[in-house]
């Protein structure tokens, strides 16, 4: 297949775009990827999922680089919900290769609805406030919140439901190929009693390793093109560094509204096309 | 675990994305100038570092939960590694 210089330079652009996006609204990227690879590209959808989980492991490792050392990861519940999520994805990847590109489309198309939604929700929304000391059990812990500048105990309440939830995210993630961390981080937060901070960089740990559950499934299909992955992977390493930048920088309440309304827009675009 | 495992697991997955940036970007500058067997190489050894990255790290912090006799957190690490040995096996299929 001749791939052209502009072509790449296009799909480079797009990771970038993805990548920035990723970075500010935690967000793995590839939901915007996915789409601009499938809609734009004329990509098969099967395809524009391999390129965005290869993404995913990307951005997951350069995050969470970034972020080891300052106590928010959260290694030990990790480890417990990745059996899961890497469950979900292996049985999204297997899924994948059985069903059709239309189906494929209309269930990214409702899936991007249902975060467009939790986005919309998030908009106004805070981290709750918790004060005293709070028996961290086996899974909490400890982390200092800048906010409240001192040291915050939490306890993992729910652990069965967190398990659940983080298949499901897993097997979305396998499935089309996003990250699946914007399904993860609201039901943790809401009803495992795990502050934000934490079940966010504790989830952009995970998608990591559950994009690697299926990942391998993808390239040995073929369904990874290695010059569009590649061209992918570099402008997400690009777009990550700018949306960092950006993000220390700019209040992200606007932008989750604008996004929301891109999701929609996709989605929309989806369910029209399959 | 102690944060010392931590930051050597940040380095790991560091080193890993690191290493894939560069094998896929000097093949993505070879495919499009000389192309060739060798360009397709180093974009796929590329793409399979990035794939093993992830999963040398759940291999690090299971060695270090054994290390430390810690387990519940051994067996969670075990049960992580034999999934992606199971997606391995079916991929190879």
């Amino acid at each position: 297949m001749p791939v052209s210089l502009l072509a790449i330079a296009g799909v480079i652009g797009l990771g970038a775009l993805g990548g920035m996006f990723g970075a500010l609204l935690g967000l793995g990227g590839g939901v915007f990827l996915v789409p601009a690879l499938t809609l734009v590209y004329g990509l098969p959808f099967r395809q524009a999922a391999g390129i965005g989980l290869m993404t995913v492991i990307a951005t997951s490792s350069v995050v969470s680089a970034q972020r080891a050392g300052d106590g928010t990861i959260n290694l030990r519940l990790g480890i417990v919900l990745e059996i899961a999520t890497t469950l979900g994805g292996l049985a999204g990847g297997l899924t994948a290769q059985a069903l059709s590109q239309r189906t494929l489309r209309v269930t990214f198309g409702m899936v991007a609805i249902a975060i467009a939604i939790v986005m919309f929700r998030q908009v106004k929304k805070r981290t709750m406030l918790r004060q005293g000391y709070v028996d961290p059990g086996w899974l909490g812990g400890e982390y200092f919140c800048e906010e409240h500048r001192q040291v915050l105990t939490y306890r993992v309440r729910r652990l069965p439901l967190a398990l659940a939830v983080s298949f499901v995210a897993g097997n979305v993630s396998g499935l089309l190929g996003i990250g699946g961390g914007i399904l993860k981080v609201p039901a943790l937060t809401t009803w495992c009693g795990v502050p934000l901070r934490v079940a966010a960089t504790t989830s952009s740990l995970m998608i990591g390793v559950t994009a690697a559950a299926s990942a391998p499934l993808y390239y040995t299909a073929g369904d990874i093109p290695p010059t569009y992955a590649a061209a992918s992977v570099l402008g997400v390493m690009m777009g990550t560094r700018a949306g960092f930048w950006i993000a220390a920088r700019a209040s992200s309440q606007w932008l989750k509204l604008l996004l929301g309304l891109v999701l929609v827009f996709v989605a929309l675009m989806m369910v029209v096309r399959a | 675990m102690s944060s010392r495992v931590e930051v050597l697991l940040g380095r790991t997955l560091g080193i890993g994305v690191a290493v894939s940036t560069v094998l896929l970007a000097i093949g993505l500058v070879m495919t499009l100038t000389v192309g060739g067997p060798v360009a397709g190489g180093l974009l796929n050894a590329g793409l399979l570092v990035l794939m093993g990255t992830p999963m040398t790290r759940v291999l690090i912090s299971c060695v270090e939960y054994i290390r430390e006799r810690d387990w519940f957190f051994a067996i969670s690490g075990i049960a992580v590694l034999l999934v992606l040995a199971v997606t391995v096996w079916q991929a190879t299929r």
